[in-house]
């Protein structure tokens, strides 16, 4: 199966590899980069630069982490002196070399929120990637178990659905909240609900596994764990509809602190599932998609906080900013 | 904390850490714990089997005779 995690697609169509470009950067993807596009058509310095640049090549637009954080703190407003340091750098990409500079200095406030709000986005469609690949793993070994998801969940999920496909914006809107509320109360349920007692009522030494009731203590840990599996689905699910929502809503802080009110008892959750994975076969299937969940089940907060610190880059041919005259 | 002593079928290493003073992680010393239990009911099975069917045989012939 795919891993969408580490593809993106280019201007020409192409899926790259993410990993083969910059790893420390924010690279947009399709929808994305046509946003970014709109906006780069609306800064005259940038227009310049493209009408200069070659026909048919593509090119990168780097906006180094600077740009961000004088936009955060609002020292961008106050630039006027032009002196270099506040500026995006626009490279070719097969050359890899330097194909023109472009001082952001005139550039509006509002229009660098803009830019900075995508890149937030982005990074929050980037969680959302890593959530599905994690899922995916899991619905593996679920074939065939979905119809008793927690209703809970699944009524936030269609919240979310209507509310993505309804043109009103304030029944968007609503829909948008209705269901934030039902993805939170029920993953948080999920969370403390999940019996993983009796992983502490194993016997662990040998006189105690020779008398256990449980003829064989493997099978039984195997059918209790693919409850646990089942949940952690549901709560994934939640996480990622919820960072979707989050991200619509585009209230990023909001689900920062959604995050930080179940931090610990996740931290308990994925505890436990390493004690479950040790109880199960190393090759099976189950004992991949446990791994998969003590890893990480919900998103990393640190993703947005480093938001600020990376680069920027927007891939772009010279017509898609600057159309060829006469068109 | 010590690796696990078991080898996979595979041939590799089992990757699991054990626990203290144990030298197989909880599955393989609890998979080895299984066979035994599943090794002693299957030949309890036959013992029980096998009196059952000689107990019957001799019940049958006295009744026969």
């Amino acid at each position: 199966m795919p891993n969408k995690d580490n593809l993106i697609i280019q201007p020409n169509g192409e899926v790259a590899s993410r990993t083969t470009l910059l790893t420390d950067a924010i690279v947009f993807d399709e929808e994305k980069r046509q946003k970014l596009i709109q906006i780069l058509r609306k800064v005259p310095a940038i227009l310049d630069v493209a009408k200069k640049l070659s026909e048919g090549k593509v090119y990168q637009a780097h906006f180094p982490p600077e740009v961000l954080k004088r936009i955060k703190d609002g020292s961008a407003r106050l630039d006027n002196k032009g002196d270099g340091l506040f500026s995006a750098h626009i490279r070719d990409v097969k050359t890899g070399r330097m194909a023109g500079r472009v001082d952001l200095k005139e550039i509006t406030p509002d229009l660098m929120g803009s830019l900075s709000e995508l890149a937030t986005q982005q990074t929050l469609a980037d969680v959302v990637r890593r959530l599905e690949v994690i899922d995916e793993k899991i619905t593996y070994v679920l074939q065939g178990q979905f119809n008793d998801r927690l209703a809970e969940v699944e009524s936030g999920i269609h919240d979310y659905e209507q509310a993505v496909v309804a043109s009103n914006p304030d029944v968007r809107r609503e829909l948008m909240v209705g269901a934030v509320q039902k993805l939170n109360s029920g993953r948080n349920k999920l969370i403390k609900s999940t019996d993983f007692s009796f992983i502490d009522k194993l016997p662990r030494g040998k006189l105690g596994m020779l008398f256990s009731r449980h003829l064989d203590i493997p099978e039984y840990v195997q059918s209790k764990a693919e409850f646990v599996v089942k949940a952690t689905r549901s709560i994934i699910e939640a996480s990622r509809y919820l960072v979707m929502a989050y991200s619509d809503l585009n209230e990023p802080d909001s689900l920062r602190v959604s995050l930080k009110q179940v931090e610990s008892d996740v931290e308990v959750f994925q505890d436990k599932t390493r004690e479950i994975v040790r109880w199960l076969l190393p090759e099976s299937n189950l004992h991949e998609s446990l791994t998969a969940i003590s890893q990480g089940v919900l998103p990393s907060i640190q993703d947005l906080d480093e938001v600020p610190q990376k680069t920027i880059v927007v891939e772009f041919q010279s017509k898609e900013i600057a159309p060829p005259e006469g068109v | 904390m010590k690796l696990c002593k078991a080898e996979l079928p595979d041939g590799k290493p089992c990757p699991t850490k054990v626990d203290k003073g144990q030298e197989y992680c909880p599955y393989h010393l609890a998979n080895q714990y299984a066979k035994v239990k599943k090794g002693v009911l299957a030949v309890a099975g036959t013992v029980v089997t096998g009196v059952l069917t000689i107990v019957a045989q001799s019940l049958n012939s006295s009744e026969s005779e």
